[in-house]
């Protein structure tokens, strides 16, 4: 059952704590470029939906009520993608 | 009297009767209307978002000089603030959910402590730019700097203003397991201002 197999809110926050680290090194390592802000807005996408599923509990309502947010996620992070491409090149 | 069923042994006919309703796979947690204001919410906030990031492609060079010098520590900090409090959102939608109202209470009151927090440090970091003479009007990296992470701060300010007043609600005794909309239209939208901090502490602070 989907429920049970979902991780509990406090292992969801220990992976947004992990993350949320992450992206501190990096950004004190000074590290940039396209893969860089790849690996960075897959982990926006991850902890997005991560905080929308387990805190607003997005999982238990219907595919389209939560497919607004996991839409607003991909395209607010898509077309980031898209402007930094743009700025690169 | 009835002799047949002392008192704790008789079955709890209203329970039988009246069986609590399954949750409606469909139904948004909280008040609807919330979810309206929390998808435009996002939808403004998106915009937002892109005018920084198109603006950051005709401004490279500015944008990645003008990043270096935020306090990316305090802005990761503020993040892990935000999502331990948001965890402490779920935890108070859980207590009442069982009809713990007091624990309830005890976990909304540390969401807004933790809201505190976040406010406290991000008015240090204000306070900082300003010394520094920083405004809206030093460049275009500033502008969105300032007026983005000002904007996301009011919204900080007002769910902490909500999470309060569902906190006193709680403590009072007005919601129980089986009317609780209040407590999961706060606890919604104070993860709407986590995961809108969750794209704005990466894209401004991170990002070249």
């Amino acid at each position: 059952m989907r429920a049970k197999t979902f991780p509990n809110a406090f292992v969801v926050w220990l992976i947004l704590v992990l993350l949320t680290v992450a992206t501190w090194v990096i950004g004190e390592a000074g590290l940039g470029g396209p893969l860089v802000v790849a690996v960075l807005l897959l982990s926006i996408t991850l902890k997005g939906q991560l905080v929308a599923d387990a805190f607003m509990g997005m999982r238990d309502v219907s595919s389209s009520w939560r497919w607004v947010v996991s839409g607003w996620l991909l395209i607010v992070t898509g077309l980031i993608g898209l402007a930094y491409w743009t700025g690169v090149h | 009297m009835n002799v047949l069923w002392p008192v704790q042994l008789q079955p709890d006919v209203n329970a039988i009767a009246t069986p609590p309703a399954p949750r409606r796979v469909r139904d948004l947690p909280g008040d609807f209307a919330i979810w309206i204001f929390i998808y435009a919410e996002l939808l403004v906030f998106g915009v937002f978002f892109l005018a920084y990031a198109f603006a950051r492609a005709g401004n490279v060079e500015l944008f990645n000089e003008h990043q270096q010098f935020l306090d990316r520590t305090t802005g990761a900090v503020n993040t892990l603030v935000l999502i331990t409090s948001s965890l402490f959102a779920v935890r108070a939608v859980e207590a009442i959910r069982r009809g713990a109202a007091a624990s309830c209470s005890r976990w909304l009151a540390m969401a807004v402590m933790s809201g505190g927090v976040f406010v406290v440090l991000k008015l240090i970091e204000f306070a900082d730019k300003q010394e520094q003479g920083i405004t809206l009007s030093t460049n275009t990296f500033y502008m969105f700097y300032l007026s983005l992470t000002f904007f996301h701060f009011m919204h900080v300010l007002m769910g902490m203003v909500i999470l309060s007043a569902v906190a006193v609600k709680a403590y009072r005794g007005a919601y129980s397991a089986s009317r609780h909309t209040g407590v999961e239209t706060g606890a919604s939208y104070w993860h709407m201002v986590d995961l809108v901090w969750i794209v704005l502490f990466p894209l401004v602070y991170v990002m070249h």
